[in-house]
């Protein structure tokens, strides 16, 4: 059964930023995980500690697959320093 | 040449004192968001008391065993402080396996040493004043904190960045949620932190 999760992508550099995304893109095909409402950048105000909110990036992706296909995008090596979080919905 | 008094405390170091001004304003800093993970030997002053020497051998054992770990779980160790490991993560599932992971293998293997970890994430600022690069942030301090309510083969994170996790923990019985609870953490005021124990 599939499920659905957010990966919201949060750093300081946009580039790093979006060599994560396609990382994560890349990723996803081989886990059969499917990136099903393209891609979106939010300005939400970072909840994450020491955040300076003016510079922060964010990126989201939303994504389907079984659970385990989802966890397993937390494997993906997204560029240093980006963090990533993935919520399941 | 100066007659300056032996006890003085009055000789002047302006020199030095811009010196130093000017070496941090030149330092080269970088910001990047982790998960931050802190495992903290338990009960190490106590025992310090009682025999040093031994608590020493124990501390770098527990260190050296943490770096170990925390490289083949996909951290970085950032650096020691005293009887504690300061590592850093991609995101805080990783940084929360990592650490089950560690607390498992002191239950396993530790002769007796046993771990408690604090995870949090957020800024951190990157500088380079030696060889290797040290980190400063919001993050660390508030991990240094936190860890004064972690408890043996426990770890101790914070109650948003638990929402973060709490789909993607490994299925085991041994782990066990502790309710969540607003704690005052000094500069921080009320933080909500929540325990996950692994009980052997």
């Amino acid at each position: 059964m599939n499920s659905s999760a957010q990966a919201i992508l949060t750093g300081y550099d946009k580039t790093k930023i979006d060599e994560s995304v396609k990382i994560i893109r890349r990723y996803s095909k081989q886990v059969n995980v499917e990136i099903n409402e393209g891609l979106e950048e939010i300005k939400a105000k970072s909840e994450l500690w020491g955040c300076n909110n003016d510079n922060v990036e964010q990126r989201i992706l939303f994504l389907t697959g079984t659970r385990d296909a989802l966890q397993s995008i937390l494997d993906a090596k997204t560029k240093d320093g980006i963090y990533l979080q993935l919520l399941l919905k | 040449m100066t007659n300056r008094h032996p006890n003085s405390i009055d000789e002047n170091y302006k020199t030095k004192v811009v010196a130093a001004r000017k070496y941090v304003k030149n330092l080269i800093r970088r910001s990047d968001i982790y998960a931050v993970a802190h495992f903290d030997l338990t009960g190490s002053t106590k025992k310090m008391i009682k025999d040093q020497e031994s608590t020493i051998t124990e501390m770098l054992t527990h260190n050296k065993i943490c770096r170990n770990l925390i490289k083949a779980n996909g951290g970085t160790v950032i650096k020691e402080l005293g009887d504690a490991v300061l590592a850093t993560y991609p995101n805080a599932p990783k940084a929360c396996q990592s650490a089950l992971n560690v607390i498992d293998n002191f239950q396993k293997y530790g002769q007796g040493i046993v771990t408690k970890v604090t995870i949090t994430a957020g800024t951190l600022e990157k500088v380079k004043t030696a060889k290797e690069p040290d980190v400063y942030g919001v993050p660390v301090n508030l991990c240094d904190r936190m860890s004064k309510h972690a408890s043996p083969n426990s770890i101790v994170i914070e109650e948003r960045r638990f929402e973060d996790i709490k789909s993607w923990l490994p299925k085991d019985e041994r782990i066990k949620f502790r309710r969540a609870k607003k704690v005052p953490l000094n500069d921080f005021k009320d933080i909500e932190i929540r325990k996950i124990v692994l009980k052997c």
